[in-house]
């Protein structure tokens, strides 16, 4: 009968341990480097304080490096161009701060750049083939669309370009030219914009609302607060992949995308909490374990 | 065993029902838990693909060459060689535990909605996260005690040395602010007309700056306490107050905040060290002036405590952070 007691409480409690997150440590972490009086500080000790102070981006670079070895091959290009940060990186340095620097991460300058610098370039690479393979979905999902705008502070200015415009007598772009005093922050030539862009709500449901291309808005748009008037015309309502491929790249949401979209394809997943917490805090969309 | 069964069938029963219970407790508290992995008895820290990446593979990346005094591993590994020798070295009394109390809740007031920011600052510093802050400002407040305790051993000494080269006073002042040097308002005029007419009418310097001084120190009677020549005041202010003599008051001098009014009330070396409220200036300055010092008082501490070293290549490493040579 003890025996059957015995065989329980210990089912309890090995239940019961496993109540917790999981949190990390050595196989030889009980090691002691250094003792104070009858006090050891142990691997694990020195590890949990690593693992906090630059734990989470060592374990991003980690998969970044595996991300890109699988997905976005090794080009010259993408050596030179490695090749070139590094340089503007130790000049800015200085020679005996760079060396040091190596030191103090136990690196030669050759590891360096094959370790960190080349997969830091070739995962610039990683949303464009994001982009290149699902662009059908971002399409949908950012609502992409091929406008030209002018803008100005001045409703007044804005009525009249809304007449000219719609009368023939000056594109979008020639009116930028026309009124430079006046006119700000776009350009009139075609452009690309998504429900990223900074436009008011309003405007953009006119310009979803579209649904032939080149088509001036109605009437003159504005901001929220009537600081801003625009005259718009859509010019394509499906934007082809090489007309917005390099607008969509310099979209932060979308390379946070590419980078959740493959860490999912790869099964990512985080087994200490301490870990999972600091990729949390940094951007919650890269943990993707149920 | 059956029979053994049949004969407890109602303590069976009774574990039994307190196994499931326990079990279905075990697996509703683990939900949302995160799950830990293991292979090849080593810990997982995360996966992808079909790489698994060690625990032990982290720490090594993480910890850089263990030689080397400038390595990641090795200021982390000082830090809580530091952080266990300081804490067991000083005692929190009530005082100490009330300044703990207080730091703690301004730095949460201070940073109410940006946590994040703190917890950022405090795991650069090797803390977990906010739960830690008490830990931290506890550590903080035993090592500047433990500093201080030191610095107080040989004070006569320290401050010498200090005295010789900066030329320490304390020192008072009337600030009356202006808005434009090259458009002084009446007003301002006016204030510096009845300072002068106040400081001729033989009223007391501290009294005026009461009335005054347009700055925080006025409640104080314009007393800002100890300076020396690395205190970081404005360079005009600096120059002014370190050639007066004791006692002595300088005429109006401009600086980027409008005109001062500067009295030296003490240069003396004996006054300046019996007067405890000029003890946080007098530590600073042995500190700037001394820079190696504070590293030997936590290597003394931990002599005095019994160290011993993993290896030889830990202790130079440490011994070379702290900027100790061989003894």
């Amino acid at each position: 009968m003890k025996k059957v007691i015995g065989l329980c409480s210990l089912a309890l409690l090995m239940l019961l341990s496993g109540c917790k997150d999981a949190r990390t440590g050595l196989s030889n972490g009980n090691e002691a480097l250094i003792t104070v009086g009858n006090h050891s500080i142990t691997k694990n000790d020195v590890y949990d304080g690593l693992k906090n102070k630059n734990g989470t981006t060592a374990v991003i670079s980690k998969v970044t490096n595996f991300l890109v070895d699988k997905e976005v091959p090794v080009t010259d290009a993408m050596r030179e161009e490695a090749k070139e940060t590094l340089k503007k990186f130790k000049e800015t340095l200085g020679a005996d701060a760079f060396s040091q620097y190596l030191s103090s991460m136990n690196m030669t300058e050759e590891n360096y750049l094959e370790e960190k610098v080349l997969p830091t370039v070739r995962a610039q690479y990683l949303t464009t083939a994001y982009i290149d393979s699902n662009y059908d979905e971002i399409k949908k999902d950012y609502e992409i669309r091929k406008v030209q705008i002018f803008q100005t502070s001045d409703s007044k200015v804005a009525v009249e370009v809304q007449e000219k415009v719609k009368n023939g007598e000056l594109t979008i772009e020639e009116a930028v030219e026309k009124y430079k005093g006046v006119t700000t922050t776009y350009t009139g030539k075609d452009q690309i914009v998504t429900n990223k862009s900074k436009l008011s709500k309003d405007t953009w449901s006119n310009i979803l609302a579209v649904t032939e291309n080149d088509t001036l808005l109605d009437v003159y748009q504005y901001s929220s607060d009537l600081t801003a008037f625009y005259v718009i015309k859509v010019i394509e309502t499906d934007v082809s992949l090489e007309d917005a491929k390099s607008s969509l790249e310099a979209i932060t949401s979308i390379g946070d995308d590419a980078f959740a979209f493959y860490l999912k394809k790869y099964n990512f997943r985080v087994y200490d909490i301490d870990l999972y917490n600091g990729i949390k805090s940094q951007n919650e969309s890269y943990l993707v374990q149920d | 065993m059956i029979e053994k069964i049949k004969e407890n069938w109602f303590v069976v029963l009774v574990a039994c029902i307190l196994v499931a219970a326990v079990g279905y407790y075990t697996i509703d508290t683990n939900k949302g838990k995160l799950p830990g992995k293991k292979t090849d008895g080593k810990d997982v820290v995360m996966s992808i693909g079909d790489v698994d990446y060690y625990a032990d593979d982290l720490y090594t990346e993480l910890y850089g060459d263990a030689a080397s005094s400038t390595s990641v591993g090795t200021q982390v590994l000082f830090s809580q060689f530091e952080k266990y020798v300081v804490d067991n070295a000083v005692k929190a009394d009530s005082d100490m535990k009330v300044q703990i109390a207080s730091a703690v809740t301004g730095t949460k007031q201070q940073y109410s909605g940006y946590e994040s920011q703190l917890t950022a600052q405090l795991q650069a510093a090797g803390y977990s996260g906010i739960d830690d802050l008490e830990a931290y400002f506890t550590h903080y407040f035993k090592l500047k005690k433990n500093i201080e305790d030191a610095y107080e051993k040989d004070i006569e000494n320290l401050f010498s040395s200090v005295y010789e080269k900066a030329s320490p006073r304390t020192v008072s002042h009337i600030l009356v602010k202006i808005s434009n040097f090259d458009n002084i308002t009446e007003e301002e005029q006016k204030k510096l007309d009845n300072v002068d007419q106040a400081l001729k009418d033989g009223k007391e310097f501290s009294e005026i700056a009461k009335e005054y001084s347009d700055d925080g120190s006025a409640s104080d009677g314009g007393y800002l306490g100890y300076m020396d020549k690395n205190t970081s005041y404005v360079t005009e202010f600096k120059e002014a107050a370190l050639k007066t003599e004791k006692g002595q008051m300088t005429d109006w001098v401009k600086t980027q905040y409008g005109y001062h009014r500067i009295l030296v009330n003490e240069t003396d070396k004996d006054a300046l060290l019996a007067d405890k409220e000029n003890r946080d200036g007098i530590y600073q300055a042995i500190e700037s002036a001394h820079p190696e010092l504070n590293a030997q008082i936590i290597w003394d501490t931990a002599q005095n405590m019994g160290v011993t070293f993993a290896s030889e290549e830990i202790e130079n490493a440490i011994k070379g952070y702290l900027g100790i040579g061989e003894e």
